[in-house]
C-alpha cells in the first residue's frame, strides 16, 4: 500500500467511524427489535436459553452477540457494531487498491454510507445489518488469496444463516460461480471445506441448545414458525414491484441501486479487453463473477420477496430495514464492473467520474441531514408516564412485571434489569396473523406463568385486544385478565394500562 | 434521414400518447385549471380579466384559454396543449438532429416523460407548463439559423413573462449568451431586435386592457400583488433546499435532475466546446426552479407546503442541459457508446415506469368524487343561472361554473388568500364586497364548508362570513350524505 493509499484509508476509517457514532447510545434512535434483543443478550448473561425460555423466530446468533454486547457495558453493542464496520471498510478499501480502481475509495464510502442511511437502517445492531456484514467479508475471502479461503467461505455462510436464514440466498451465486472457478483445489475438496468451515458455527450451535435440551425449540421456532407462517402471506408481483420501488426511493439507495444495475447489465454486454488484471486473470474473465453479482443484487431483498408483510391490518407494511443487505450487493456489483470490465467505458478515471458524484451525493446528503439533526437520548430514563413512575415505586423484581403489545414500554425489562415471566415477550404474531395459536394453546402458557410467577403486574391496553386476529384467542385471553387481574387507576390516569393480580 | 424521419415518427407518437393521458375525459380537476377554464370562458363572455375576476397570475394564460374554450372547449385546450407539446418535440428533435447529436430523440423525449409526469404536473393547462413549451422554443431558436432570430428571442421572452413571470428568469443566461457570443449582427441589433420582440407582446396586452379600463387593475393583481405579498413570506434557505430534494424525489425528478446536473458540471471540467452555452444551461435549469425560492409556500397553517407542480418548468431545463452536454461535451461519456448506454437507460427507465404506472392506472374525470358529488348532482336538477351559485373555499366545485355556464357573483372566484395571509383584507371590505354581490344578485346557492372557516387567517372576517353565511343562507340537506357543502338562500318571510 502506498503511502497515498494510507492516507485514504485513514480518511475512510475516519469516515467510517463518524458515520457509526451517528448511532451511539446517546444518540441511537429506540427501535423495539434491537432493545428485544438486546433484552435476549442479557438474559441469556442470566442463564436463559434462546427459543426456550424466550420465544423468537430469528436464529440464534443474534443473541450470542446480544450478550457478548451487553457484557461489554453500554457501549459493547455500538462497539462490536462499529469495529464490523471498519474491518469490512479496511478490508475493502485494501480490496479496491489490490484491483486498482481508479477511485479505490469510493465503493468502501458507498458502502457505509448506504449501511448508515438512516432512512434504511432504523439505528443499529439488527441481524440484517450484522449478515451484511458478513456477506462483504464472504466476498472479500473470496476475492482474496488466503489458503484457508473455501474453509473461511463456509464459516462466513454459517455465520450468515445463523444470523438471518434468508440472507444466505445471496452467497448462492458466488457458490456456483465458485464451483465453476478454475483453482487448484478439485470441487469435492472445495466443497469439503466449505461444509467444514459451515460446521465451525453450526456445531458449537447445536452443542449448546442440545446440551440445554432446547434443540426441538430451536428448530421449531427459528426455522418451522418461519416456513410455515412468517413467510406465507401472499402479496402480487406487482405490489411487490411498487414495495421494493417505494423503498428504494424513500430510503435514497434508488440511484446507487439503478446505477448498479444498468452498470452491471451493460458490462455483461460489453466486449472485454484482454487487459490482465493484477491477479493475472483476463480482465473479461470476470464476467461470471458480474453476472452472479447481479443474481445477488436482487436476491438481496430476499426478505421482501418471501414475506407478504402484512401488518395485521390488511395494509402492506414496507419494512425499511430488510432492505439494508442491498448495501453489501450494491458495492460488490459495482466493484464486479469496475474490476473486472474490460470496457474502458467503466473503467476510465474520467469516466467513472460522474458514476462516482450520482452514486454519492444524495447520501452524502442523507447522512449530512441525519448528523445534524440528531435526538439526544437518556438511555435508562426512556419509558416514563404515569404507569413507569407507579411501577418505580414499587422495587420490582424479576417476573412481577408482564408487558403485553406495548413495544415502547418494553424497554422496562432491560432499564430496570427484570426477568419477563412468560417466554412470549414478543407477541406480534396474534396480531398479525389469524392461524397463529389457534387452540390458544401459547395464551394460556402465558397465563399460566404469570400464575406460577405470581406476576403482580401486567401492563396492558385494553383497546389492543382489538388488535388479537384471531376472535377465540381475543376471547380467551380478556376473559382470563377479567378474572385474574383488576385495572388500576393511578394518579393523573385514572384509566390507566396497569392491571394487579387480584387478590388469592 | 430514414431512420431520422422513422425516430420523429416514433417521438411524435409518444408524445401523443402521453400528452392522451390528461385528455378531457381523463383530466382530474384541480382548482388552478377549473379557474383558468372558468376565466376563458368569462372571457368568450365579455368578461374583463383582473376588472370582472380577480388573480394574480399574468394575462397570457386567461386568453390561452379563451382560445381553447372557443375552439372547442375542453378538447379545443386539450388540442392546443398536446400540438404544442407535439411541436416542442419536433423542432427539439430538429435542433438534436442538427448538431449531431448521439440519441437524439433521448432530450425530446426525457422532455416529453417529464412534462407528463403525472406525480409533478398534476393535470394540462397551467401556466408553467405553458413556460416549459416556451423555454424549448426559446432555446431552439437560439441554436436556429434564421435571421429572425433575436427578434423571436424577445417575442418569447414575453410570452414567457406574460405567461408567468418567475419564469423569466431562466431565460436570462441565454439572453446573456447570445447578447455576448460572437455574431454577425452588432450587439446594440441585438438588443434592439429582442427589445422589439418584447414589445410585439407587450404592446398588444397593455392596449387591451388600457380600452377595456383595466389597466390598473392588471398592475395591481398580476404584478404588485405578487412582489408586495405572494413573494414575501420567508422560508430559510434549509428549508428551500430539503423541499426541492423532497419534490425532485416524490416526482420522480430525482435522477433525471441528478444525472444531467452532474453531467453538466463534469463537462465544464473537462475539454468541451461551447462551455458557455452549457454555463447558461445550468444556470438556466436551476434557475427555473426560482418559483420555490420566491415564495414561501406556507398554506396558513404554518407548515411549509410544496407546490409539486411549480418543477414543471425543469423538464424543459434538464432537456435543454442534456443537450447541451451531449452535444458539445468531446470527451466525456456520452461518446462512447457503452458508457452513454447506461446514463441512457438511467434517465429514461424510471420515468418510463412512473408513465406506465399512470397510464395503466387512469382514473376517468366522471369518477372525481367531486363531479360525483351529492351537492353537484343537486344542482344538476335545479340547474342556476348566472350569479346564482357561488363557490366559496371550496376549489374544486368552482368546475361547477364552467360546467353549468353560469358567471360567478362575485369577482373573488379565486378565495385563497383570507386563508394565507394574516394582512390580507385587515378591514374585511373585500369581503364585504363578496357578501354584497352575492345580495345584490340574490345568489341562490352557495357552496362552502362552514367547518373550514376556521382557515381564515382573520378572526373578524371569519365572524363576518359566518354570520352573513348563517344569517342568509340554510344548508340543503344531501342524500346520502351526513353534512351539505350547499347553502341555500332563505326564503323571504
Amino acid at each position: 500500500m502506498t503511502k497515498k493509499q494510507s492516507y485514504g484509508l485513514l480518511i475512510l476509517l475516519g469516515v467510517s467511524l463518524a458515520l457509526s457514532a451517528m448511532y451511539c447510545p446517546p444518540v441511537n434512535p429506540a427501535y423495539e427489535d434491537t432493545e428485544f434483543f438486546r433484552y435476549c443478550g442479557w438474559a441469556l448473561l442470566r442463564g436463559q436459553v434462546p427459543y426456550r425460555d424466550f420465544f423468537d423466530h430469528k436464529p440464534p446468533l443474534i443473541y450470542f452477540f446480544n450478550a457478548a454486547g451487553v457484557a461489554l457495558g453500554h457501549w459493547g453493542l455500538w462497539m462490536i457494531t462499529t469495529s464490523f464496520a471498519l474491518v469490512v471498510t479496511g478490508l475493502f478499501y485494501r480490496l479496491c487498491c489490490r484491483y486498482r480502481l481508479p477511485y479505490p475509495w469510493v465503493l468502501p464510502l458507498l458502502f457505509n454510507l448506504m449501511l448508515r442511511d438512516n432512512l434504511i437502517s432504523n439505528g443499529i445492531n439488527f441481524t440484517r445489518e450484522y449478515s451484511t456484514y458478513f456477506v462483504m467479508l464472504f466476498f472479500l475471502v473470496m476475492m482474496g488469496r488466503s489458503r484457508a479461503r473455501h474453509l473461511l467461505l463456509g464459516f462466513f455462510a454459517g455465520l450468515v444463516f445463523f444470523m438471518q436464514q434468508e440472507q444466505l440466498l445471496i452467497l448462492a451465486p458466488f457458490f456456483i460461480c465458485l464451483l465453476w472457478e478454475k483453482d487448484g483445489q478439485s470441487v469435492r475438496i472445495r466443497l469439503l471445506h466449505w461444509a467444514a468451515g459451515f460446521c465451525l458455527v453450526a456445531l458449537p450451535l447445536i452443542g449448546f441448545f442440545a446440551a440445554r435440551r432446547s434443540l426441538g425449540f430451536f428448530w421449531t421456532d427459528a426455522y418451522l414458525v418461519n416456513l410455515n407462517t412468517y413467510i406465507r402471506e401472499y402479496k402480487s408481483p406487482g405490489d411487490h414491484f411498487r414495495a421494493v420501488k417505494y423503498i428504494l426511493d424513500a430510503g435514497n439507495y434508488e440511484i446507487p441501486f439503478m446505477l448498479a444495475l444498468i452498470l452491471g447489465i451493460s458490462a455483461l454486454l460489453s466486449r472485454g479487453s484482454q487487459t490482465p488484471s493484477p491477479e493475472g486473470r483476463a480482465r473479461n474473465g470476470g464476467k461470471p463473477l458480474v453476472l452472479a453479482s447481479l443474481f445477488a443484487l436482487p436476491l438481496s431483498m430476499a426478505a421482501e420477496w418471501m414475506g407478504g408483510r402484512l401488518a395485521g391490518t390488511a395494509v402492506f407494511k414496507d419494512v425499511m430495514g430488510y432492505f439494508l443487505p442491498v448495501s453489501a450487493s450494491v458495492c460488490i456489483l459495482l466493484f464486479s464492473v469496475f474490476a473486472f470490465s474490460g470496457d474502458p467505458a467503466f473503467t476510465s478515471r474520467r469516466i467513472q467520474l460522474p458514476y462516482i458524484l450520482l452514486l454519492c451525493s444524495s447520501l452524502v446528503y442523507t447522512a449530512f441531514q441525519h448528523a445534524t439533526h440528531l435526538t439526544r437520548r437518556n438511555y435508562g430514563q426512556d419509558v416514563t408516564g404515569p404507569e413507569a413512575a407507579f411501577l418505580d415505586r414499587q422495587s420490582l423484581s424479576d417476573y412481577q412485571l408482564y408487558i403485553m403489545w406495548d413495544e415502547d414500554f418494553a424497554t422496562y425489562y432491560n432499564q430496570r434489569k427484570i426477568l419477563c415471566p412468560s417466554r412470549f415477550f414478543y407477541q406480534h404474531f396474534w396480531t398479525w396473523y389469524p392461524a397463529w395459536d389457534p387452540d390458544h394453546h401459547d395464551l394460556e402458557s402465558i397465563a399460566a406463568s404469570l400464575l406460577h410467577h405470581h406476576t403482580t403486574w401486567l401492563l396492558m391496553d385494553p383497546a389492543d385486544l382489538a388488535r388479537m386476529k384471531n376472535a377465540a384467542d381475543r376471547d380467551w385471553w380478556r376473559n382470563f385478565i377479567q378474572t385474574h387481574y383488576h385495572r388500576i387507576s393511578l394518579p393523573g390516569k385514572p384509566d390507566s394500562n396497569l392491571w394487579q393480580i387480584n387478590d388469592p | 434521414m430514414k431512420t431520422s424521419r422513422y425516430t420523429l415518427l416514433f417521438l411524435m407518437a409518444a408524445s401523443l400518447v402521453l400528452s392522451a393521458f390528461y385528455c378531457p375525459p381523463f383530466d382530474l380537476g384541480i382548482s388552478d385549471k377549473e379557474i383558468f377554464t372558468y376565466t376563458g370562458w368569462a372571457i368568450s363572455k365579455g368578461l374583463v380579466p383582473y376588472r370582472d375576476f380577480v388573480d394574480h397570475k399574468p394575462p397570457l394564460i386567461y386568453f390561452v384559454h379563451f382560445a381553447g374554450i372557443a375552439s372547442g372547449g375542453p378538447w379545443g385546450l386539450w388540442v392546443i396543449n398536446a400540438g404544442l407539446a407535439l411541436l416542442a418535440t419536433a423542432l427539439f428533435f430538429h435542433c438534436c438532429r442538427r448538431h449531431d447529436t448521439p440519441f437524439p430523440w433521448l432530450p425530446p423525449l426525457l422532455f416529453n416523460l417529464m412534462l407528463r409526469d403525472n406525480l409533478i404536473s398534476e393535470g394540462i393547462n397551467m401556466t408553467r407548463e405553458y413556460t416549459a413549451f416556451l423555454y424549448l422554443f426559446f432555446f431552439c431558436t437560439l441554436r436556429s439559423r434564421t435571421r429572425y432570430r433575436h427578434f423571436l428571442l424577445g417575442l418569447l421572452t414575453g410570452l414567457t413573462f406574460f405567461m408567468q413571470q418567475d419564469q423569466a428568469p431562466a431565460l436570462i443566461p441565454f439572453l446573456f449568451y447570445a447578447l455576448f457570443t460572437i455574431d454577425p449582427v452588432p450587439a446594440g441589433r441585438r438588443i434592439a431586435w429582442l427589445t422589439a420582440g418584447f414589445l410585439s407582446i407587450l404592446l398588444p396586452l397593455v392596449t387591451w386592457f388600457a380600452l377595456h379600463h383595466a389597466l390598473g387593475d392588471l398592475w395591481r393583481q398580476a404584478f404588485l400583488f405578487n412582489w408586495q405579498t405572494y413573494t414575501t413570506q420567508r422560508k430559510s434557505f434549509g428549508d428551500h433546499f430539503r423541499s426541492v430534494k423532497r419534490v425532485l424525489d416524490n416526482g420522480n425528478y430525482e435522477i433525471a435532475f441528478m444525472v444531467s446536473l452532474v453531467l453538466g458540471f463534469t463537462a465544464l471540467i473537462g475539454r468541451s466546446r461551447k462551455k458557455g452555452l452549457i454555463v447558461a444551461a445550468l444556470a438556466g435549469m436551476l434557475l427555473t426552479m426560482t418559483p420555490e425560492f420566491l415564495g414561501g409556500r406556507w398554506n396558513g397553517f404554518d407548515s411549509a407546503i410544496d407546490y409539486i407542480y411549480y418543477f414543471l418548468p425543469l423538464s424543459a431545463g434538464i432537456a435543454v442541459l442534456l443537450f447541451t452536454v451531449l452535444a458539445f461535451d468531446d470527451e466525456n461519456i456520452v461518446h462512447r457508446p457503452m458508457a452513454r448506454l447506461p446514463l441512457v437507460v438511467l434517465l429514461c427507465a424510471s420515468l418510463t415506469y412512473t408513465a406506465f404506472q399512470h397510464g395503466s392506472h387512469l382514473l376517468r374525470r366522471s369518477d372525481d368524487p367531486v363531479i360525483n358529488s351529492p351537492e353537484l348532482n343537486y344542482l344538476r336538477q335545479h340547474r342556476p343561472d348566472n350569479f346564482q351559485l357561488y363557490v366559496f373555499q371550496q376549489d374544486d366545485y368552482i368546475a361547477a361554473y364552467y360546467e353549468f355556464h353560469i358567471l360567478s357573483p362575485s369577482r373573488f372566484i379565486y378565495q385563497h388568500f383570507w386563508s394565507w395571509y394574516d394582512n390580507w383584507d385587515p378591514d374585511g371590505s373585500q369581503l364585504r364586497t363578496v357578501c354584497d354581490d352575492l345580495g345584490r344578485h340574490h345568489t341562490t346557492y352557495i357552496i362552502t364548508d362552514a367547518d373550514r372557516t376556521p382557515s381564515f387567517r382573520n378572526p373578524r372576517n371569519r365572524t363576518l362570513w359566518l354570520s352573513f353565511l348563517t344569517s342568509h343562507y340554510e344548508p340543503v340537506p344531501m342524500p346520502d350524505s351526513h353534512r351539505s357543502l350547499l347553502w341555500k338562500i332563505k326564503s323571504q318571510p
